[in-house]
């Protein structure tokens, strides 16, 4: 546990060992000083000897200096530690997830990380909790015990018998506790999600009237958790309770012990009151101690799922796809890959873009056109064949580098929260106030974000849900232009926008086609007759190329999609 | 979140509270007997400072037979503490699960009556952080604020200051002399906390919004190496927690200072003057040694109260938080059926006029008709209002000008989910749920059987491409599951219209996202949907709507030329000149 927490903040976290230290044997000089003061105090009204007096008042002004001047010093600085390793391990949690491939959010949703990324952060804040209360109890013991066996050994042992058995029940208590609280936990997780669902998708539920469906839906899941939640409840409840008898018996047994002491004559009075004073402090802190345990089990759990997370496999700097030509321009050859085992997605793909051609991939939804652009993007690796991009083979390009020379305007472009001035910067972090106008107006977005009410400062709202689909497209174009890479990925980029904006899109596009390869996946044959090349992908597969009229002579799949397009 | 909600008064805490309670007062009687069991468990923790000092008297006396009658007292002790230590943990969890359940179902079904405005305004990071943490939050407020402010607090309060005054009125008075200037000044500390824990809310949803956006648009960051920017905002918000928390802990610190001596100056006191008493034989050592005890748990009482005050500060905002989602005005309820299928008018709109944000007119003068059995086309550039007006029919915004009517009946007549039940809608954008094809088209009709699904999916002409998956209908779709090209969702869309076998249609462009053959199938099913329906349908492409019986234009708010394809296009006008580009451009 204690090497987890290490590794996630890189041992930034150790600092705060040397302050836990000395809190600890601050509680632990503190109560010794308090109880001395309080055997000295009935010492003195016992026999009222003047020395006795003058100990209590040292005592007490050197707790007062304690408490009120050193201590909320280190608990500060303590504190601020602490929250600067949160801050560490946040950032450092999103410079992990950001590597992720892409992979892993086709199999996860986003309300998980989510979730991971606040209470498992969260979480790793109770461990630390938990430890230090541990350390400060167990440092403040090492005073308090052999003040305690100076006043009194055989006070002093019965004391410590019953405090052990208590740590035995206490660890007995453990697992059962753990393992509850991973599931509820899960549990919790599930219900997140669903209900992130319920907010996405609220359209589809009210047109169809499915409220007293999910509400049901939910109402199973809120059982579950609930049914949950009550064992651990149960067990917390007996774990509680022995531990609150244990140490009642403790108390009760010293009290009664110590009476008797007293009266047999083998113990002084001042000694039964400083004795009960500290042991009622030890109790407590070998009580933290061990419950330092079971209250860890909760936060441990999400400190496991925030170590699962940091264990998934990043991206790695580069794929080893190889290839042996060195050729400018685009080329894949023999190139396979697919999602899940099994299931070929690509299957021997042969296509190659000279440098400055627009090549077009057209064929059915789902045969593949999409992954060949995601394969190029460095989105999934395949599983064998060969690349070559701009003269280097693919694995000789780290992924950034790979990124950094495509540009890329899917169908829907994901729109980020801010305003439209930060949502075109993104590509190009650099660029001026000038040149994102200028990729604005090339993308013939200008003019509708001019007309907005706060201009390029307009906030688009959650994936840009202000903005029209035609107008979070134009975005997303001029944010290509302002890339300016050398390489083109345009994958049915016009295909949710109406005419009259496709068509000046279009020339936009084809304006910022000029000296760069590109490779177009488009569905409707209009738009790109005029290309170098195209390739008709079926299954997996190119089954024809060539140009338009080429593929027109040919008169095979590609002359009969072009001429249902235009009903002939 | 407003600067000004972080003023609470003391009257707003007491309505939340009793709204609060009100809301879960079905699970009560959980929390009834946690309340007791903090009265129990406070009375048993003065009488035991008693007893201790009792203790002391005993020895100092040496008196063996009151040393038999201690043992039975401690014996007692012992399990009394037992049992309450059992009922308090027990009956306090089960009445903050079942209350925290209750309340996160209020909140999903409000989540789900809420007006259609209330989704695309507010971040939805915020209502799902409402749901989530901040009911986790209320839930263990539930029974905390039971056991202690209301039971476990002023019963030790009380018992403690009353068996205080019974052993000595005089040291009583004395040592309260001191505290109510500690106290004060305690009160003052704890408030600027709730500011700052607000402010850690705040930037955490900040943090949250960042995180949404990166895992939603994964494939847009990484191909635009979006670390940089994006990584700096994220790591701003970060700062932003970790600045806040620190202001938290530091006003903490001097809190607990404060607390402290609250406690101890005191102590000080009973003891000087405890002494003195004890010289002049008024008082016994084991009674100033008990009076202590039990004065000092009093005093510690008086000592938590600026720090659960300020804790009740924090749970209050979150409460308001909460019931401010939970108070949001419902979408309207009232209405009834008005379907007549005999009625030859079925969707008509008269001098409609509507607006989203003031000032921005979306549609300024709209008017037309559709027939019973027929299908209209309305068309128009992107950003005309066309959408709106479907969204306008459905119900969605009903703060429009004019007249709407479905089936000659004024919408605001009709009871939104009738209205709903006898329309289908297929859009252009699909949302798929994180379930089983199976599932996500049996949402169109909850009861369906299987074979009904079936049936849909093949007459949506998606029956094919569903077996060729891996699971066939039992493959999980959605954002973790399999991915669907935009046909394939299209196709799912149209089962599902198939399954609910509405008699009005309204299709908002659906195959204008889709590649030639994808819309061939999507056009197969959707003429299959529309035979003996009414249809409403948006399109951009004038050739798909070429033989609709009527077709709308409308541009900038207002509709402009009406007709059949044929007349329109005799009429040489706006129509004509949009269609004749169309066409030239797809012959180019």
């Amino acid at each position: 546990m204690i090497k987890k927490i290490l590794k996630l903040t890189d041992n930034k976290i150790k600092k705060v060992l040397i302050f836990m230290i000395i809190l600890g044997m601050f509680q632990g000089f503190i109560m010794v000083l308090f109880s001395d003061s309080f055997k000295s105090l009935i010492d003195y009204f016992i026999n009222f000897e003047k020395e006795m007096l003058t100990r209590v008042l040292i005592e007490v002004g050197l707790v007062t200096a304690l408490i009120v001047i050193l201590e909320p010093i280190l608990v500060i600085k303590k504190a601020a530690i602490i929250e600067e390793c949160m801050q560490h391990l946040r950032i450092k949690s999103y410079n992990h997830v950001r590597k992720l491939p892409v992979a892993y959010f086709d199999n996860h949703h986003s309300g998980d990380l989510i979730s991971r990324m606040n209470k498992d952060i969260e979480s790793t804040k109770d461990v630390i909790r938990g430890v230090e209360h541990f350390i400060i109890a167990f440092i403040a013991l090492l005073f308090m015990i052999p003040y305690f066996i100076y006043l009194d050994l055989r006070f002093a042992v019965i004391a410590i018998v019953i405090s052990i058995i208590m740590a035995i029940i206490n660890i007995k208590f453990i697992k059962p506790m753990r393992n509850k609280s991973k599931e509820i936990h899960k549990e919790t997780a599930i219900l997140a999600e669903a209900i992130t669902e319920n907010v996405t998708g609220f359209r589809v539920i009210k047109l169809f009237l499915l409220k007293p469906w999910f509400l049901s839906k939910f109402d199973e899941r809120i059982d579950n958790i609930y049914g949950l939640k009550m064992q651990e409840n149960m067990l917390r409840a007996k774990l509680y309770s022995i531990n609150a008898l244990m140490w009642w018996i403790s108390q009760g047994g010293l009290a009664v012990s110590g009476i008797y002491f007293v009266i047999n004559g083998s113990m002084e009075a001042s000694v039964l009151v400083g004795g009960t004073m500290i042991s009622g402090n030890m109790a407590g802190n070998f009580m933290r101690m061990f419950s330092t345990n079971t209250e860890l089990q909760k936060p441990l759990a999400g400190l496991d799922r925030l170590v699962e997370l940091f264990a998934e496999d990043i991206e790695p700097e580069k794929y080893s796809i190889t290839s042996s030509n060195y050729l400018s321009g685009v080329y894949l050859e023999n190139l396979s890959f697919n999602y899940i085992e099994d299931i070929a997605v690509l299957n021997d793909v042969n296509i190659n873009v000279k440098v400055g051609q627009v090549v077009a991939l057209v064929g059915n939804s789902g045969g593949g056109k999409s992954t060949i652009i995601k394969l190029l993007m460095g989105l999934y690796e395949a599983n064998s064949g060969m690349m070559t991009i701009n003269a280097k083979p693919i694995n000789e390009y780290s992924l950034d580098e790979l990124r950094n020379i495509i540009a890329y305007v899917p169908q829907d472009a994901y729109i980020f929260n801010g305003t439209v001035y930060e949502n075109v910067l993104y590509g190009k972090n650099d660029a001026n106030m000038d040149e994102i106008v200028e990729a604005c107006k090339k993308a013939n977005a200008h003019d509708f974000i001019s007309s907005l009410k706060d201009g390029y400062d307009t906030k688009v709202g959650e994936r840009g849900i202000k903005l029209s689909g035609g107008q979070r497209q134009r975005v997303a174009i001029a944010r290509a232009i302002l890339k300016n890479a050398p390489i083109l990925l345009l994958d049915e980029a016009t295909s949710s926008l109406d005419s009259e904006s496709e068509q000046l899109i279009q020339e936009a596009l084809l304006k910022l086609m000029v000296g760069k390869t590109s490779i177009v996946v488009a569905h409707r044959l209009s738009t790109i007759e005029n290309a170098d090349n195209i390739f008709y992908i079926k299954d997996g597969t190119v089954v024809e190329d060539g140009t338009h009229s080429e593929l027109l002579l040919q008169k095979g799949l590609y002359a009969e999609l072009y001429y249902k397009e235009f009903g002939i | 979140m407003n600067k000004k909600s972080s003023k609470i008064s003391f009257i707003e805490i007491i309505k939340t509270l009793i709204k609060l309670y009100s809301l879960v007062r079905k699970h009560m009687p959980y929390g009834m007997i946690r309340w007791a069991g903090g009265i129990a468990s406070a009375s048993i923790g003065v009488i035991s400072g008693w007893v201790m000092g009792q203790t002391l008297d005993v020895a100092l006396s040496g008196d063996m037979d009151r040393f038999y009658q201690f043992l039975i007292y401690v014996a007692v002790f012992i399990i009394a503490r037992g049992v309450i230590n059992f009922i308090n943990p027990y009956f306090g969890s089960k009445f903050s699960v079942k209350a925290g359940n209750h309340l996160s179902r209020l909140c999903i079904s409000k989540i789900n009556n809420l007006k259609i405005n209330y989704y695309e305004d507010k971040h939805t990071g915020d209502s799902i952080s409402v749901l989530v943490s901040d009911i986790e939050k209320l839930s263990s407020f539930f029974p905390n604020f039971l056991a202690g402010s209301v039971s476990f607090m002023p019963t030790m309060f009380i018992f403690g200051l009353v068996l205080s005054l019974r052993m000595s009125w005089e040291l009583t008075l004395i040592a309260s002399a001191i505290v109510p200037l500690i106290g004060w000044i305690m009160m003052k500390v704890a408030k600027p906390i709730k500011e700052a824990s607000s402010n850690v809310q705040e930037a955490t949803a900040k943090y949250n919004s960042y995180l949404r956006d990166f895992a939603e648009g994964v494939i847009t960051y990484k191909s635009f190496n979006m670390s940089k920017i994006h990584g700096k905002k994220f790591e701003q918000s970060c700062g932003m927690i970790n600045k806040e928390n620190i202001k938290i802990s530091k006003k903490r610190a001097f809190s607990d200072v404060l607390g402290f001596l609250g406690f101890f100056l005191p102590e000080i006191v009973v003891y000087c003057f405890g002494g003195i008493f004890i010289v002049q034989g008024k008082m016994t050592i084991g009674e100033v040694y008990a009076f202590s005890y039990i004065f000092g748990r009093v005093r510690g009482i008086i000592r938590r109260l600026p720090s659960d005050y300020s804790q009740l500060l924090v749970d209050m905002g979150i409460a308001k938080r909460v019931l401010e989602v939970l108070d949001t005005p419902d979408e309207r309820q009232d209405g009834e059926n008005l379907y007549d299928s005999n009625q030859q008018s079925v969707l008509s709109m008269e001098n409609v006029k509507f607006n989203y944000v003031k000032d921005i007119s979306i549609l300024s003068d709209i008017t037309f008709n559709v027939k019973k059995g027929s299908k209209v086309a309305l068309v128009g550039v992107s950003g005309s209002g066309k959408t709106t007006i479907n969204k306008l029919f459905l119900g969605f915004y009903e703060n429009y000008k004019g007249s709407i009517k479905i089936c000659n009946h004024n919408l605001n007549k009709w009871k939104l989910e009738d209205l709903r039940k006898h329309i289908s809608v297929v859009n252009q954008e699909v949302y798929l749920f994180n379930s089983s094809i199976m599932e996500n088209i049996r949402y169109g009709d909850i009861e369906a059987s299987d074979e009904q699904v079936i049936i849909a999916a093949k007459n949506a002409y998606a029956d094919e491409f569903i077996m060729e998956t891996k699971e066939g209908y039992e493959t999980i779709l959605g954002e973790r599951g399999m991915s669907l090209s935009g046909g394939q969702r299209q196709r799912i869309a149209i089962a599902r219209a198939m399954l609910k076998d509405a008699p009005i249609l309204l299709l908002d462009e659906p195959t204008s996202a889709l590649d030639t053959k994808a819309e061939h199938y999507v056009k197969l099913a959707l003429e299959k949907l529309e035979e003996g329906k009414t249809v409403f349908v948006i399109a951009h492409r004038l050739s798909t709507i070429e033989n609709s019986d009527k077709i709308v234009l409308i541009e900038n708010g207002k509709v402009i030329e009406e007709g059949n394809h044929n007349t329109l296009i005799k009429a040489g006008g706006r129509y004509s000149e949009i269609y004749l580009k169309q066409v030239t451009l797809q012959e180019a």
